[in-house]
């Protein structure tokens, strides 16, 4: 889910931006897991639910924030359009399969996407499109001098 | 967008690394800028111009 798959950027801003998503990363699993042990141990109920549920969502809208500080900061202009173009691949991807899948619940009687889903999915899609970015820029150092 | 980014580089003997370094910006910035994948901004423009002591239209033209 690193914002350069390859790691050749090493701005102050990308330096941040790694060390962001680990820490709301690590604390997203943790508060998953940590939750949902919690749950399946004690069933809470009422307003315990609402605080529980609200620790993994708070991870995620931390990995949120540190995405948009990431391109506030980030003073490399081509590396930032570069994951602004990954950012709108993946949020196409989610809501393309969201609503196409919206449809088949409402024509065909189908299930609905498992939850969590929609986060796993645009995340996968932004690493890929990332690395599909960074492979057709990739120019051997050889070369560079040319 | 068309450039001479790469003769202007070659003239001072600097590698794209070195370029990248000047700039402030990483290498692969410097080889998008170069091969016409990417036009700069302004900014951008205005500061490769002052780095090789020439103008903007020195540097970028419509036209190959």
């Amino acid at each position: 889910m690193t914002c350069n798959p390859f790691l050749r950027n090493t701005s102050p801003a990308m330096r941040r931006y790694n060390a962001g998503v680990a820490l709301t990363m690590g604390g997203y699993l943790l508060a998953v897991f940590g939750t949902a042990t919690f749950v399946h141990r004690h069933h809470p109920h009422g307003i315990t639910v609402y605080l529980l549920s609200a620790m993994p969502a708070f991870c995620i809208f931390a990995m949120l924030a540190v995405v948009v500080t990431y391109l506030r900061d980030e003073k490399d202009e081509y590396v930032r359009m570069l994951m602004v173009r990954s950012l709108l691949a993946a949020a196409f991807v989610v809501l393309a399969i969201g609503a196409y899948n919206d449809f088949l619940r409402s024509f065909g009687d189908l299930a609905p996407l498992p939850p969590f889903s929609q986060w796993v999915v645009f995340w996968i899609v932004f690493a890929i499109a990332q690395a599909i970015q960074y492979r057709n820029d990739a120019t051997p150092r050889s070369t560079e001098n040319a | 967008m068309h450039n001479r980014l790469r003769i202007l580089r070659a003239e001072r003997n600097w590698s794209q690394a070195d370029l990248a370094q000047k700039l402030e910006v990483s290498r692969q910035s410097v080889n998008a800028i170069e091969t016409g994948k990417y036009d700069p901004s302004l900014p951008l423009a205005f500061k490769l111009a002052r780095l090789f002591d020439t103008t903007i239209e020195a540097i970028f033209t419509d036209q190959p």
